[in-house]
């Protein structure tokens, strides 16, 4: 410390006796003057350097940086004031000038600095002041930017303001100056502001007048939506660009952000919903990704996502009026269905397109809209779904394609178009809840299809696939063993007839395992008689079946599941008759003779009675299938009725379906009695008391299960458990939880808690 | 079970009074004689205390039968149901736990039952619950609507008992039974009923606080959307 101090002493011996101030002074305001006058020539340097360095020694320091920048402030005033006299010369010369000036001043403000380089850094820096170059800045602005403020603000942005206005970059030389100029506003700092000039002051003006500016600058309501949409472009575009020229990058992203607000959400927030719904109306996706695209402001995107989402519910909602609601049209379930699964679909995939086509993150408003949708309609989705799915299903048999292939015509038939339109639909199942009734329902029309060879077998089994896909294996558990049983059956017959000799009988067997399908098991079969021909077949079968081991399976024979075709000969004409197993057993008893009488029949077939008057009234009065004459006419039978073939019988086809009487009426798809699986029936009312039956046992079931566990639950924690236990079947409703609650109180299988009625208690 | 009781009843009642007359040497044969006596007295319906015989002795005791203290005396004296006659056993000993052998003594603890029916909750409750299983007939789980209804207006009707209602909610509940033809009530309808009126005493009450999803029977559920559709709440 002592040896630093040293260094720098300077004898006082050496210096002058007596300082001069004012003389140095004098010389240095001098030699600032010789400055401004560009005559540095003149100078002595080294006599400067030596003054300042006495001023500085001899602890005048302060003193003469208080006089420097008394001189520069009144220097720098003087020449405003010369300066100001041409403020009233046009915008771009002033700005020039200004300009100018504003690179002399930082000219003569450095060399300034280097002259006295040694007060810097011997005064300066330790009182911890500006550096003189510094200093000449600070009073730059306070002198010259901060009384010009107004003016050169207002003549910089009216200049920009006029190219934007023209819309093109003919003035782009002006960009250096305009750019320069904010270049000086960011260099100037006062000490006690954080941010530079350009942002305190004169950003938030410029910001300020180019939202003016752009504010009133399209007016929508004489553009249309196209012209607006390029427009907006454009002008974002050039904006950008002349930017890009001045502007440096955090400026811009404000300016840009502020032509959002002013062009875009400011401008058209409230047409959104009407251009939204015009663009959807004409499925014009690229221009509803562009307007959609036109502003990140999560407002404005939010509004369109809001009105699209709208649109598909109303379109879905149009669907149902179309299609379900409308009485004005009678139209059959399986066409109703048809339609409105396609028209659902059809929405589905428009929305999809547009929203990819969008590029949003909203992407699951679809599903949303469509589950809320179709949770309203859940039963009648599911009928739905699975009457489309049948129609597709049968229209790939084998008969239908083989006629499609040959007309050549409907291109709908081939087995591509019908996988697609089958793959489409499935996406639908992901939104069905009531998973058991879906078992229930496509288990009745798979076993028509299945029994009936009506559709193709390897479409069944991929469907099914992507059924136990989308729903869990809990729905597809039987369905797959219907599938396993009609594959066992084809197998069986192949080795069936290899070794027994069919008597020109084309015998089909199909095994169905009980517990898989939709069947109630048909019981004492074994006392119905059979012609001898059918019998012995029979009789093989079961001989076969048996040498075959399957163990613990026993075979019950289920009549009234079986078809039976029959050619036969009636006034010279041959007819093929499909017809149910009993009229059959029927018909075949007049090979022997001509004429029975009702309690003849019943003795030679051993039918039970309400099966016979059910055959025979459906052999004498079905519509077109007048086979037997009943003498006496009419639709009642008694015993003493005497029946014969209707010899006058005629039919322009040969082969005919004889239907079975169905409750009192006719039912041409009643064959096999599985009823008519695509109409409402009586049946249904009791399959839905069947399903309320089982799903209260599987609730009881888990609530036991539960209880067992737990002990003790809350009412709420209880259901929310069962709720999620049961969620791959169906969805738990308050109702039902609390029937069945109830139910387990009764039973004494649970408590509640005699404190509090939301605990129940398991008891053992 | 039955059969054994009639056997005892019937067929050794003496020996059980000499039996009972044997332990009394030690706890009080003062109360053996005059209650059997007075049990006989009342054993009216073919030689036990049953329903007839209760309706006599309580009338005698300056009640009618339509008052709550004639649960409060079945229940103390061991009936199981109303239809189910009373042991003599059982009318001794828990007539002698609280020191009656006169009708006199009796018709003092009936007037202290009824005094604690009004002021003391949790007792106007077990005797609310209990009221079940005494109009329950052997072998039913439920009991008829219209039972439960009378009950019901004795429980509630007077508003001198602990828990209280307001009318319009308690003939608005009369009203929805009749509307949805219900006929039985289970115990735990029973039960919950006395908890959702102590919970909701009025209609505004249950408008501003029931929530079907709190673990109030299904029935109240269908009472709530009652009053809904009709307009009352």
């Amino acid at each position: 410390m002592l040896n630093h101090r040293t260094k720098f002493k300077v004898p006082t011996s050496l210096s002058s006796p007596e300082l001069d101030f004012d003389g140095i002074l004098l010389e240095i305001t001098d030699a600032i003057d010789s400055i401004y006058l560009e005559k540095t020539e003149v100078l002595s340097f080294e006599k400067l350097y030596r003054h300042i360095y006495l001023i500085v020694i001899n602890g005048a320091g302060s003193k003469l940086y208080g006089e420097i920048e008394k001189f520069m402030s009144s220097k720098l005033r003087e020449l405003r004031n010369d300066f100001t006299i041409d403020e009233t010369q046009d915008e771009m010369g002033f700005l020039k000038n200004l300009n100018q000036f504003w690179l002399n001043q930082c000219k003569y403000f450095k060399i300034i600095n280097d002259l006295m380089s040694y007060f810097n850094k011997v005064y300066c820096k330790e009182e911890r002041k500006f550096e003189v170059y510094d200093l000449c800045l600070n009073l730059f602005r306070i002198d010259i930017v901060i009384p010009l403020h107004e003016s050169i603000s207002n003549k910089i942005i009216n200049q920009i303001n006029k190219v934007r206005y023209n819309n093109e970059l003919l003035y782009i030389a002006n960009t250096d100056i305009w750019k320069s100029i904010f270049n000086m506003l960011e260099t100037l700092q006062d000490v006690d502001d954080k941010d530079n000039y350009f942002i305190t002051y004169f950003e938030p003006k410029f910001i300020q007048r180019t939202e003016n500016f752009y504010s009133n600058f399209l007016n929508v309501d004489s553009l249309t939506l196209d012209d607006y949409l390029v427009k907006v472009e454009k002008i974002k575009s050039f904006e950008n660009h002349l930017d890009n020229y001045f502007l440096n990058p955090d400026t811009t992203l404000k300016i840009i952000s502020i032509l959002d607000k002013c062009l875009v959400w400011n401008n058209i927030m409230d047409k959104v919903p009407a251009y939204v719904k015009d663009l959807i109306q004409v499925s014009n996706n690229d221009q509803l990704k562009k307007l959609y695209s036109l502003s990140l402001n999560e407002e404005y995107k939010g509004k369109i996502i809001s009105t699209v989402s709208e649109c598909i519910l109303d379109a879905l909602k149009e669907s149902t009026d179309n299609n379900i609601n409308d009485n004005t049209k009678r139209i059959k379930k399986t066409q109703m269905s048809l339609n409105w699964i396609s028209s659902v679909l059809e929405i589905y995939n428009k929305y999809k397109a547009l929203l990819s086509c969008m590029k949003t993150d909203k992407f699951s408003i679809l599903n949303e809209n469509l589950m809320k949708y179709l949770k309203d309609l859940e039963n009648l989705t599911i009928e739905s779904v699975i009457i489309y799915l049948d129609t597709f299903l049968k229209l790939s048999s084998n008969e239908n394609l083989y006629n499609a292939t040959n007309n050549h015509t409907n291109s709908d038939r081939s087995t591509d178009t019908i996988k697609k339109n089958i793959k489409d639909c499935t996406i639908l199942l992901k939104f069905i809840n009531e998973k058991d009734y879906f078992e229930i329902f496509y288990k009745k029309l798979l076993s028509k299809r299945l029994l009936q060879n009506r559709s193709n077998f390897e479409l069944e089994k991929w469907l099914v696939g992507i059924i136990k896909t989308e729903m869990g294996s809990f729905v597809t558990i039987k369905i797959e063993g219907m599938l396993r049983d009609i594959n066992k059956s084809k197998e069986l017959l192949i080795n069936f007839k290899k070794s027994e000799d069919l008597n020109n009988i084309a015998y089909i067997p199909e095994i169905l395992t009980i517990s898989s399908w939709p069947f109630v098991s048909e019981l004492n079969t074994d006392l119905i008689i059979l012609p001898k021909e059918l019998l012995e077949i029979q009789q093989n079968f079961q001989t076969f079946y048996s040498s075959k081991n399957y163990n613990d399976r026993t075979l019950s024979w289920q009549f009234n599941l079986q078809t039976i075709e029959l050619r036969c000969s009636i006034n010279k004409n041959i007819y093929e008759l499909i017809m149910p197993f009993y009229s059959s057993l029927i018909l075949l008893l007049f090979n022997e003779n001509e004429i029975y009488s009702t309690s003849e029949i019943k003795e030679k077939t051993n039918l039970p009675e309400a099966e016979l008057i059910k055959q025979l009234l459906s052999l004498t009065i079905a519509p077109k299938c007048k086979i037997l004459k009943k003498s006496p006419p009419g639709t009642n039978i008694s015993l003493d009725d005497k029946f014969s073939i209707n010899v006058s019988f005629k039919s322009s086809v040969t082969r005919i379906k004889v239907p079975t009487l169905v409750n009192g009426g006719i039912s041409s798809s009643s064959i096999n009695g599985l009823g008519n699986g695509s109409g409402l029936t009586d049946d249904q009312q009791l399959e839905q008391l069947q399903l309320e039956k089982s799903r209260t046992l599987q609730i009881n079931a888990s609530i036991v299960r539960i209880m067992k566990n737990s002990k003790t639950l809350t009412h709420n924690e209880l259901y929310e458990k069962v709720e999620h236990d049961l969620l791959d079947r169906f969805s738990l409703t308050n109702i039902m939880f609390k029937k069945s609650i109830e139910i387990l109180i009764e039973k004494e299988y649970l408590q509640r808690s005699p404190d509090d009625i939301n605990f129940y208690f398991y008891v053992a | 079970e039955y059969a054994l009781n009639d056997f005892y009843d019937n067929e050794i009642g003496s020996f059980l009074i000499q039996d009972l007359a044997r332990d009394n040497k030690i706890l009080g044969i003062e109360y053996v004689r005059p209650l059997t006596e007075l049990y006989n007295h009342y054993a009216i319906d073919s030689g036990v205390l049953g329903t007839e015989g209760l309706v006599k002795l309580v009338d005698d005791l300056g009640y009618t039968v339509d008052h709550l203290v004639t649960l409060c005396l079945a229940k103390l004296v061991g009936c199981i149901h109303f239809t189910t006659p009373i042991l003599l056993s059982n009318f001794i000993d828990s007539l002698k736990a609280n020191k009656c052998r006169s009708l006199e003594d009796i018709k003092n603890l009936l007037n202290e039952f009824d005094n604690k029916l009004k002021t003391n909750g949790e007792y106007y409750t077990f005797i609310y619950d209990s009221c079940f299983n005494l109009l329950l007939e052997e072998g039913k789980k439920t009991i008829d609507s219209e039972t439960a209804q009378e009950y019901w207006d004795l429980f509630f009707a007077c508003q001198n008992y602990p828990i209280k209602v307001q009318s319009d909610q308690y003939q608005q509940w009369f009203k929805y039974l009749s509307n949805a033809n219900i006929k039985e009530i289970t115990k735990d309808q029973w039960a919950m009923l006395l908890r959702f009126f102590k919970k909701f005493p009025s209609l505004s009450e249950l408008q501003r606080k029931y929530s079907e999803d709190s673990a109030w029977p299904y029935i109240f559920d269908e009472y709530y959307e009652y009053l809904e559709d009709n307009n009352k709440i």
